[in-house]
Formats: C-alpha cells, structure tokens, sequence
C-alpha cells in the first residue's frame, strides 16, 4: 500500500578499510544484533533496517533482508564480489525494553563507527547482563497496572484494590523462574490464575464489581499492541509477518478468554 | 467529572505499571508516563466529541504515537519503548471481556457485537500509529527537502 520509505539512506564509513573483513564476518555481526533486537521486542521491519545499515557501513553494495517475527534471512553482496548468505531462527520473544534500547544504542554506534565491528558480541554481551532495576519490582508495575486499569475501566476504589492483589499473583506467575516452556500453556495458566484470584477476593468481600476486577487482571495477559502492530504492517506492506503476528495475538487472545471460562466454570461448580 | 479525573488519574498509574513490566529504562519512565497523561486525557475529551468508537480511538492513538515519535527522537531510542506503555490504556481489554462473559452466557448477539467492537478499536489503534509515523516521515522529509535547497 505504502512504499518503503528509507530517510537517511544508508552509508558506506569512509575511514574503515573494508577489505579487511569478509561478507561472511559482516553479516554475522549484524544477525547477532538484530537476533538480538528481535528477542527483546523490535519489530521485524527495524531488523531490515538494522541489518541493511550495518551492512552498508561496512562495505556490502547489495543487501537483501527478510524478516519474520521468528527467522532472519540475510544476503549481501560486497565490492569485491563475493557473495554471502545466513539465516536465523528465533524461537522466544519477550517485551524487554531496556535491552532493546541498549542493543540499538549499539547498531547506531557500529553505523557511525564508535563501536568497532570486531568488538560487538563484547557490547552485546554487556548489554543483555545488565539490569536497570531489581527483577521483582515488576511485582509492584503489575499491581499497579491490574489495580489502575479496573478503576479506568469504571470500578471503584475496592475493585482497584482487589484486582491490584490479583494483579500481584499474576506478575509472580509471570517471572522469569515461573514461565512454561510453552507460550500458549503460559497464558492460560496466569490468565486462570488471575481469574481464580479475581473471583476469590470479590467471593469474600474485597471488590464490589467482579467485572472491573477480572477487567484489570486481564489486562495484564492480554497482548497488548500486538494487535495494532500486526494492522501496521499489513497496511505498511509487510503481509506476511503481519498475518503471523494477527494469528499470534488472537491466538493469545483465545488462550486468555479460555483461562478465564475455565476459572469462572470452577468458581460456578464449586459455590453453585 | 471528577469521576472522569479519578479514572484519568487510575488510567496514569497503570500506564506508570506498564512502564515497568516493559522493563523500560528508568530515564525513560517519566516520558512514557507523560505519553500514558495524553492517550488518557485525549481518549476521553474525543469520546465526549465523538460518537461511536472508532474515531475517539484513532485520533488518540494518533495523538499519542506523535508524542512518542518525538519523545522517542528526543531520547535517541526505537518508538516501541514508548508506544507500548503510552497505547496501553487504549487497548481494549475490557470488551474483550465482555466478549467472553457473554458467551459464556450464551448471548452470542451480543457476544459479537462486543467482538466487533474489539477488532475495531485494534484496527483504530493501528490506523492512528500509521498515520502519525507517516506525518514524522513527511516532516523528516520536507527538512531534509529545505536543507537542501
């Protein structure tokens, strides 16, 4: 629908000898970045964007990239002819956005010539051990954002409270220790533990409206902007990685409307 | 009216929470706080403007995915950082409730017209992210156009 539209076109650094490193290196360095990028959360066009930049600063006339939410597929070309070709396959993306803004600090740098290109799996490894605060603090966003979004969406100060302990249940489902190894099992599970919570507190009198509180909670399972993202770029003319993203989040969207029909049948069985 | 401050101000909060589970940098909490203040604020003055769902959506998504843009140049940083948290308080998780509350119920009528009504604020959000992607690219553009001339 929308062409392409590049506004700082990509540049060759003018004092590295590109002689020096083969297609093979180059483009190894580049996917190990934006492997990176992309397990963090960016999304699959900045990863064209990336690959291409670093490519061309380093030498490379032609650059082909295609990438999808889960594989890479690189191509360059350099000066001298030769040619080279790899592909990655990722298997886990998470949101975690102090690691992207840091691995995309370090593209930006290796573009600009800072950082040399032979010194960026030291970058990187820095930048994935580093945490910008203590894991469980995350405990305390989730109690915020569960207890803030049963009041926004129209319950009162009780809701907010319960769907904030709710909230606190699901979060610590949510870490890194507790998470399944499947994405899709991960989801129901926290998703039914925040219902079951939910359902609990408003049974003995905490939240009045057990809408607004099973509201708040679900706003923590639920996909976020992935849906958005995917209308993005379907209408940016990236279709297919769109279509896997649209499959992705209603799919999530199932799974957390199944967790929530299970806890709420149990809840209905057991009191009933 | 208050009513509508208190849910602005629960609407921040949670979009501060976000902030963290998204595990933003913590220079970055504040900015994306401030982008939470304008998807709440302006979703609620377009919903008293405009009717239906579609339109207050969009336009606050609009609104917001523009300040983010600049946030996101002023920081030197990828937009998601701040679009994630910002957009957050937009996406509709309760009607996807409501979805499921009344299939459970069987009024699958009005199950739909809920599942309807999600897709359509997500395809909104959406529209309005492009839309203010494309103003930052035209703007980039007719800078790089003056410079130059």
């Amino acid at each position: 629908m929308f062409k392409k539209v590049i506004i700082n076109e990509p540049k060759k650094l003018e004092n590295i000898d590109t002689a020096l490193y083969t297609a093979d290196f180059i483009l190894e360095k580049a996917l190990n970045i934006s492997e990176n990028i992309l397990r963090c959360g960016g999304e699959p066009h900045r990863i064209e964007d990336t690959i291409t930049r670093i490519c061309t600063a380093y030498g490379a006339i032609e650059t082909d990239v295609f990438a999808l939410p889960s594989l890479v597929i690189a191509g360059i070309k350099m000066a001298d002819g030769t040619v080279c070709s790899q592909v990655r396959r990722i298997y886990k993306t998470s949101n975690n956005m102090s690691k992207l803004d840091a691995l995309n600090d370090i593209s930006r740098k290796v573009c600009e010539g800072v950082v040399h290109i032979e010194n960026v799996d030291e970058y990187i490894d820095k930048a994935l051990n580093k945490q910008p605060f203590p894991q469980y603090l995350s405990l305390f966003g989730g109690m915020l954002a569960a207890g803030g979004f049963a009041i926004f969406f129209g319950g009162d100060l009780w809701d907010g409270f319960a769907a904030a302990i709710a909230g606190f249940f699901v979060s610590v489902a949510n870490l890194r220790k507790f998470r399944l190894s499947n994405q899709m099992l991960h989801t129901i599970v926290s998703s039914f533990i925040g219902a079951i919570c939910g359902l609990i507190l408003v049974h003995f009198g905490v939240g009045n409206n057990i809408d607004m509180v099973m509201i708040g909670t679900i706003m923590l399972s639920i996909p976020g902007l992935a849906f958005s993202n995917a209308v993005r770029d379907l209408l940016f003319g990236d279709t297919v990685s769109g279509v896997i993203q649209l499959v992705q989040a209603t799919l999530t969207a199932v799974m957390v409307a199944f967790g929530y029909i299970v806890a709420i049948m149990l809840y209905g069985g057991v009191v009933k | 009216m208050n009513e509508i401050i208190f849910k602005i101000i629960a609407g921040i909060i949670s979009t501060f929470g976000f902030a963290i589970i998204f595990r933003l940098k913590r220079r970055h909490w504040l900015l994306a706080t401030f982008s939470g203040v304008v998807s709440c604020t302006s979703y609620f003055v377009f919903s008293e403007l405009f009717d239906g769902d579609f339109i207050p959506n969009a336009l606050a998504a609009f609104f917001t995915a523009l300040l983010c843009e600049y946030f996101a140049r002023l920081a030197k940083t990828p937009v998601t950082v701040f679009l994630l948290p910002g957009c957050i308080a937009l996406v509709p998780g309760g009607m996807l409730y409501y979805t499921m509350n009344n299939l459970l119920n069987h009024n699958n009528s009005v199950a739909a017209e809920c599942f309807l009504t999600t897709l359509t604020i997500g395809v909104a959000i959406g529209g309005g992210i492009i839309a203010a992607s494309l103003v930052r690219i035209s703007i980039l553009r007719f800078i790089a156009k003056i410079k130059k001339a």
